[in-house]
């Protein structure tokens, strides 16, 4: 295939000027380094003075101590870090979370894998449909979702108010504000990814290979277990690793739908820098979620490397 | 017997996806239902519909401004992520690249960092910066999100895009400025075109990293729905909802006409 900078090179005499020949030489590094600049400035330098901040000492008080507001600049103290890991409140948040994390991640999973199943079987209409209504949270609120699960679900919601007033309890249900209704909230805001995900991955199965087993006499469930299952298992991953890192990341819905003992790290993110204004705290939990993601997800990442490099032999 | 395992298999399939569909869509379909309730707390319209909490929303200069700023912001992180996106775009599918795979996980990456981390970042940095309260710390912080979107949608386009036309442009002498231009920009419109309102929905319903940054003179629509949201629960705020709702909703509508779905998430 011709490249088109060759063409052009051919088409146009190169120009004697030094600054204008190395951009026509370099057009591909031209071209991608205003998103290399952004992603530094905007992505990378943030994160490493979050560290920074996370390692200055905290104003105290209403976080307006000292004359300075948040954190105190030009302070080195690993303070933060010790009082985390010293705080049994802390260190249960940490442990809840990582638990969170993994039960969104399995639920996900299962339903969003049952979801792109069906919709790998559909016809061409209801693949649309469903494939429209699962993607459709992506592109909603997350407060909408939160707030139409309460509307629902809550205390005087609409499920509530129709129970009482048909009589069948007397007294309101309690269906929010515990794990369950936690998690259902961030299978919703995970599963738009997932389903995608699955549903690529079961699409990209060669067809021939469901004849090849049902001619060979296997039954749908065996076709299933043996031929599609096994295939789509790199989807099902990538779909753990996603419910897994945005389910320890879970922010909204533990904080709408759960109570205080389902409270999350970025939870109380949140509450340090936000209500107590002390940002060197919050910016001390934030590094640590972040560190959590790292520490567990790398190995995961290395073992499914080192699967896909051995079933290619 | 196998058959009836199988059949079982499958209703018990079709049974869990109905539920999660259902709870995919009631919560959408009653927050826009008890909008329109007359009622003071939360109810279905039952016997009369009633405007009262948009004419509340559209006359409150607090819920107006949110909205004000919540399009805004929209506006500028459009501006900030299609070119940012597109010229990346551009680099992947038309020259090579060295180090490929790790600059295209490098621009997805933000995607794979919790939230709360960008946003307390991004707050750090940007009052650090001196650009805290404005309304382009937020359209910077939520093109963290648009860029990678506007890249995936972009480098899709822009790869199913016939080579040998611009080849045959540039064989006739055009300049690649012009080659991109007056063939490839006309040819990927539609995706361009999609990848502006992926962007604007992101930033219009992004809402964490926007509880850090805003201030209360920059203060976007989810910001402002979230202290309501918890202890009152009063039908306001599913208009407010409704609104971002029509929205994204119409701007869907929009990209639906344009490009085919299914084609843009890559199934068969």
């Amino acid at each position: 295939m011709v490249d088109i900078s060759l063409a052009r090179r051919t088409a146009w005499p190169a120009r004697p000027d030094g600054l204008i020949a190395w951009a026509g030489r370099h057009r591909a590094v031209l071209l991608f380094s205003p998103v290399a600049v952004f992603l530094l400035t905007f992505c990378l330098f943030p994160v490493l003075f979050l560290f920074r901040v996370s390692l200055a000492s905290n104003p105290g008080g209403t976080g307006y101590g000292e004359g300075h507001a948040f954190y105190v600049p030009g302070t080195w103290t690993l303070d933060n870090y010790v009082r985390f890991f010293r705080d049994d409140h802390f260190r249960q948040l940490a442990i809840f979370t990582v638990e969170l994390g993994i039960l969104t991640a399995l639920a996900t999973t299962f339903v969003s894998y049952a979801l792109a199943y069906q919709i790998y079987r559909a016809g061409p209409r209801l693949k649309g449909i469903l494939l429209m209504v699962a993607i459709l949270p992506k592109f909603t609120n997350v407060l909408v979702l939160m707030y139409g699960f309460l509307v629902v679900f809550g205390a005087h919601g609409l499920l509530n108010r129709l129970l009482l007033a048909t009589g069948a309890v007397r007294e309101p249900v309690p269906m929010v504000y515990n794990l369950f209704s936690v998690v259902l909230g961030e299978i919703v805001l995970i599963l738009p990814y997932s389903v995608l995900v699955i549903a690529a991955v079961l699409h990209a199965i060669d067809p021939a290979l469901d004849d090849a087993a049902r001619g060979l006499g296997a039954g749908p469930v065996r076709v299933f277990s043996e031929v599609t299952l096994p295939l789509s298992l790199p989807g099902v991953w990538v779909s753990v690793l996603l419910g897994f890192i945005w389910g320890v990341g879970a922010f909204v819905a533990p904080y709408l739908l759960g109570n205080a003992e389902l409270y999350t790290l970025a939870v109380e993110v949140d509450r340090q820098t936000n209500w107590r204004l002390n940002w060197a705290m919050g910016a001390a939990i934030a590094f640590i979620l972040m560190a959590i993601i790292v520490v567990l997800v790398l190995p995961f990442m290395q073992m499914q490397r080192d699967k896909a490099a051995e079933a290619r032999g | 017997m196998a058959a009836a395992l199988a059949r079982a298999g499958w209703l018990g399939l079709v049974l869990l996806n109905t539920l999660t569909v259902g709870l995919l869509l009631i919560p959408l379909v009653m927050s826009l239902a008890v909008s329109v309730s007359p009622s003071e707390f939360i109810a279905l319209p039952t016997d009369a519909v009633s405007l009262r909490w948009y004419a509340q929303f559209f006359g409150d200069p607090r819920w107006l401004s949110a909205l004000v700023n919540t399009l805004l912001v929209g506006g500028l992180t459009v501006a900030i992520s299609c070119p940012v996106g597109l010229l990346a775009a551009v680099a992947f599918t038309r020259y090579h690249l060295k180090w490929r795979a790790a600059a295209s996980t490098a621009i997805i990456f933000p995607l794979f960092v919790p939230s709360v981390v960008l946003g307390l970042g991004s707050l750090t940095f940007h009052r650090a910066v001196g650009i805290w309260g404005t309304p382009i710390s937020l359209a910077l912080a939520h093109s963290l999100w648009a860029v990678p979107l506007v890249f995936i949608v972009l480098k899709s386009t822009l790869g199913g895009v016939d080579r040998s036309v611009e080849e045959a442009a540039a064989g006739l002498g055009a300049t690649p400025l012009r080659v991109f231009w007056e063939v490839t920009l006309p040819l990927v419109a539609a995706g361009v075109f999609v990848g502006v309102l992926f962007a604007f929905i992101i930033s219009v319903n992004e809402f964490i990293m926007s509880l850090f940054l805003s201030t209360p003179r920059t203060r976007t629509l989810p910001v402002a729905i979230w202290p309501q949201i918890r202890y009152l629960l009063t039908p306001i705020v599913a208009a407010a909802s409704s609104v971002i709702i029509v929205i994204t909703l119409a701007i869907l509508a929009i990209a639906a006409r344009l490009v085919n779905m299914r084609r843009l998430v890559e199934l068969r």
